[in-house]
């Protein structure tokens, strides 16, 4: 499967959604919605740089996912990919030591707290850390997946991912609903 | 309108600056307004795709993140480009994401890939949005051109007025340049009319500068020149050959005539043109040469020689004619050049030449064999006559032997005859008037002539002197003209003699150049035939009856006159009379000349002396009687010695003078003297002999004889020595 395939798909998702909005419609949306986050997840990834281009396990690019996977089989939409030249690597995490071998871990489905132990204890390291828990990012994460209508959007800690090293590109940072930090820039900053 | 090439040089000229100014500014324009397009699309084609990429790359996110309201915001950055007239992000599928400006419309579809295009008054570029090379959609933008449009819009309205005034400039530059160029060539053209028309070569024109018109119009006048030149050498040549001497022609290669000279129209007789007329109809269709002419001329080959032409009116008369083939560079005979010359008189003299040539051959030869015979006659005359002395008289020996003296006479008459037509000796000339003998000469031959023959004598030469032998002149005009009065028997007619001066002028092959006098003898009798007209000169030639003439006559007047360094012309035809001309030269200067002789005149006259002629030939005695009455005796002829006898018997004293024959048949007249001086001793006595050997003076004296004839007699001496014997009497 190749790259292109894989694009492809990830818009006509987008643009799935978006039509669909047009439409007020009831009712869980969970296969949906998880594509257009996966299809998120892998993005933020693109356009976010790593301080040490070269990770020490080796060429390939970790996601973790920590918690309830809420992706399940869709995560084998990644396998075959690179982001910034590595392969990617989908790795299940249990514990924050596991943790650190990725590059971007994901927190589905756990209790605030244990969201915040396991925060704490990447905290310094060079992880994205992703969440569609509400008010992640204000608890210390870096992007946090919000519902907006029909639309997912995401607010971005810049503080935090600054702070870990991490530089999240501009437009990316653009089109966030909220950014913490650095001043409010951004859309995020605005009331 | 008129086609451009039936305009006036001016106008064409003029035409061809306003067309090459307005076409070389087109261009101008043209490449101008094609730069400006080029620079500003190249130019606003830079711009575009440096926009569009900028747009591109923030709308990247935008699409990754499904974020269209981001897009729009991107978008709508644009506004601070005024021209950008729409401008649209499209989905990967082309499905319009975000718009702006008048983004209502479809997106142009020209720009489904990367590019610049034009559309619709405006740039319209597209191009790919892409991430970390995957395309996720396409950007279009669309930029009004209005502003080029309004540029291009003055350049234009500015290079059309510019045009315009280039156009007029072009116009009014020309006219001066017009004039220039077609001045100097309406005036060639000019002066090309006017001599077209009026053929005069002198006409120059003005020569101009140095350029193509100027060097035209050198080459004209050269021209010119040269043609003027030509046709004075034409004209030259044309009337050389239109006025020669000779006839010239110039025929078609069948012999039509095409041109034929003054003197070959003249040769032909011919007042209409030739032109046309074939060259063979010119000669009598008996002329056996016209068919090697026309033999020759269809060959192509050289032919010349003397052949008989006859003239329009049907005259025929001969041409020395040469003819050769103009033959063009194939070798074929383009025309035929005759060349002619009549040589009618050349062909003429020719044959007199030759005639003249012959009779001297004859005079020569009989000349020779009269002298012979001359010398043999003598012997036998003298044996003969002595023999008679001694014979008996009335014997019948005497009988024979007076008539082998007869026969011997007459053979001697008919030798001193052959020694006349060939006589060549000068002896016996003196100057002499040719009037006074014509004059003698009339008076003889009225005394002959039968009355039924009108004899007419004129003399018409202001000067008549020539030197001769006064006898020899008589017989020839006594010949001529009793040839003449026998031609005429027996109707009778006019007998004409007329004396004129003619002078010879050079060319004639006979007589040398000068004044001649001329005697005509014409009688306008039986006339003869040409091949008579040849041979009536020489010796022994006679169309009369056998014993009537000895054809010695007309031999004897050519020999004289030929002798006398002058010559005799017939001309005669059948029917028509014929008419005798002796040209004798004329003694220049005699009249004023001492002259010993005795100016001849008209014979002595007698005044009715009676005279007895006795000649026992009738027709001697006729003559003798005939000549002294028409000189004013009165005469009696007697035919014997007897009769005669008997007369002076009868009446001795009725006769003043005894004139007779030596050898007669009974008694010769010296005995018939002797018998009269017995009778009337003062009777005069005149003998006539033909050989006088036997006649010694001394018988003379003892038989009265006052004087001795030599036959043949001559009627002047006759009259002369007649009236001496009688007494002058004056």
């Amino acid at each position: 499967m190749g790259r292109r395939r894989f694009l492809g798909w990830a818009v006509a998702a987008l643009l799935g959604i978006w039509s669909r909005s047009a439409t007020p419609a009831e009712g869980p949306r969970t296969g949906r919605e998880q594509e257009v986050k996966l299809a998120y997840l892998y993005n933020l990834a693109r356009f976010t740089r790593w301080p040490s281009g070269d990770p020490p396990e080796g060429g390939a690019f970790r996601f973790g996912v920590w918690g309830d996977d809420p992706f399940g089989p869709l995560w084998d939409e990644l396998i075959g990919r690179t982001v910034h030249g590595r392969p990617v690597e989908v790795v299940r995490v249990r514990t924050a030591r596991e943790a650190r071998g990725c590059q971007v871990v994901f927190l589905a489905g756990a209790t605030v707290p244990s969201v915040g132990r396991m925060l704490e204890a990447l905290d310094g390291w060079e992880i994205l850390t992703v969440s569609d828990q509400p008010g992640f990012v204000d608890r210390g994460g870096m992007v946090g997946f919000i519902r907006q209508g029909e639309k997912i959007r995401f607010e971005v800690n810049l503080d935090r991912a600054l702070a870990a090293g991490l530089r999240i590109s501009a437009e990316v940072l653009r089109l966030a609903v909220r950014v913490l930090g650095q001043g409010g820039a951004g859309r995020g900053s605005l009331p | 309108m008129a086609r451009f090439r039936d305009l006036p040089l001016g106008r064409k000229v003029g035409l061809a600056v306003v067309a090459a100014s307005t076409i070389s500014l087109a261009l101008a324009v043209g490449l101008f307004a094609w730069r400006e397009v080029r620079s500003y699309r190249d130019h606003a084609s830079d711009r575009l795709r440096t926009l569009a990429e900028v747009v591109a790359a923030n709308c990247a996110a935008p699409l990754l993140f499904d974020d269209s309201d981001a897009a729009a915001r991107t978008l709508a950055s644009l506004s601070s480009q005024p021209q950008v007239r729409a401008a649209w992000l499209l989905g990967r599928n082309g499905e319009v994401f975000a718009g702006y400006g008048r983004a209502g419309r479809p997106p142009p579809r020209a720009a489904r890939e990367d590019g610049v295009w034009w559309a619709q008054r405006s740039l319209v570029v597209g191009r790919t949005v892409s991430f970390e090379g995957e395309a996720l959609g396409r950007i279009v933008i669309q930029v009004d051109t209005g502003d080029l449009h309004a540029r291009l819009w003055w350049g234009l309205g500015v290079a059309g007025g510019v045009m315009g005034v280039a156009v007029l400039v072009a116009w009014l530059v020309s006219i001066p340049l017009r004039r220039r160029i077609s001045g100097p060539i309406q005036e060639l053209a000019a002066a090309m009319a006017r001599v077209a028309s009026s053929g005069d070569y002198s006409v120059r024109i003005p020569e101009g500068g140095q350029d193509e018109v100027g060097t035209l119009i050198r080459g004209f006048n050269r021209m010119l020149a040269q043609i003027a030149e030509r046709d004075d050498k034409l004209a030259r040549l044309a009337a050389a050959v239109d006025q020669a001497v000779e006839g010239i022609a110039v025929t078609d290669p069948e012999g039509r005539v095409l041109y034929g000279n003054r003197a070959f129209r003249k040769m032909c007789g011919a007042d209409e043109p030739l032109e046309g007329v074939s060259l063979f109809a010119l000669y009598p269709p008996d002329e056996p040469r016209v068919q090697e002419l026309r033999e020759a001329a269809e060959r192509g080959q050289v032919w010349s020689g003397r052949i008989r032409a006859q003239r329009a009116d049907g005259a025929t008369y001969h041409e020395e004619c040469a003819l050769s083939p103009v033959t063009g560079e194939g070798g074929e005979v383009r025309n035929l050049v005759v060349v002619k010359r009549d040589v009618t008189r050349e062909v003429e003299f020719e044959s007199r030449l030759a005639q003249n040539q012959r009779l001297e051959a004859l005079g020569t030869l009989a000349g020779g064999v009269a002298h012979d015979f001359n010398n043999i006659l003598t012997p036998i005359l003298g044996y003969a006559d002595m023999a008679l002395q001694g014979v008996e008289p009335g014997s019948r020996l005497e009988r024979n032997l007076k008539r082998v003296v007869r026969a011997a006479e007459r053979a001697r008459g008919i030798v001193q005859q052959i020694l006349a037509f060939s006589r060549q000796g000068e002896e016996g000339r003196t100057p002499l008037r040719l009037g006074a003998l014509l004059e003698e000469t009339e008076a003889l031959l009225r005394a002959s002539i039968p009355k039924h023959v009108r004899l007419e004598v004129r003399s018409e030469a202001p000067s008549d002197w020539v030197v001769g032998d006064a006898t020899q002149l008589q017989q020839v005009l006594m010949n001529l003209a009793t040839n003449a009065w026998h031609a005429m028997e027996p109707d009778g007619g006019t007998l004409e003699m007329a004396l004129e001066e003619h002078w010879v002028s050079a060319g004639d092959p006979e007589l040398p150049t000068g004044r001649y006098l001329r005697i005509r003898v014409s009688d306008d009798g039986c006339g003869m035939p040409p091949e008579v007209r040849d041979r009536i000169f020489e010796p022994f030639f006679t169309t009369k009856e056998v014993g009537k003439g000895t054809g010695l006559g007309l031999a004897a007047v050519h020999g004289i006159v030929q002798a006398h360094g002058g010559t005799v012309r017939v001309e005669s035809e059948p029917g028509k009379g014929t008419t005798f001309q002796v040209y004798l030269p004329a003694r220049e200067g005699s009249e004023s000349g001492p002259s010993k002789e005795p100016r001849r005149k008209a014979p002595p006259r007698g005044r009715g002396e009676r005279v007895l002629v006795v000649d026992d030939e009738l027709e001697v005695a006729d003559f003798l009687s005939q000549t002294l009455e028409a000189l004013g005796y009165d005469v009696e002829a007697v035919v014997s010695p007897a009769e005669a006898r008997t007369r002076l018997e009868k009446n001795a004293g009725g006769y003043d003078l005894l004139l007779t024959d030596q050898t007669m048949p009974d008694c010769t007249g010296l005995a018939l003297a002797r018998w009269a001086h017995g009778v009337r001793p003062d009777l005069p006595v005149v003998l006539c002999t033909g050989y006088s050997a036997a006649v010694t003076p001394r018988a003379l004296a003892e038989a009265g004889v006052a004087v001795v004839l030599p036959k043949p007699i001559s009627p002047s001496q006759l009259a002369v020595e007649v009236r001496r014997v009688l007494g002058d009497g004056a």
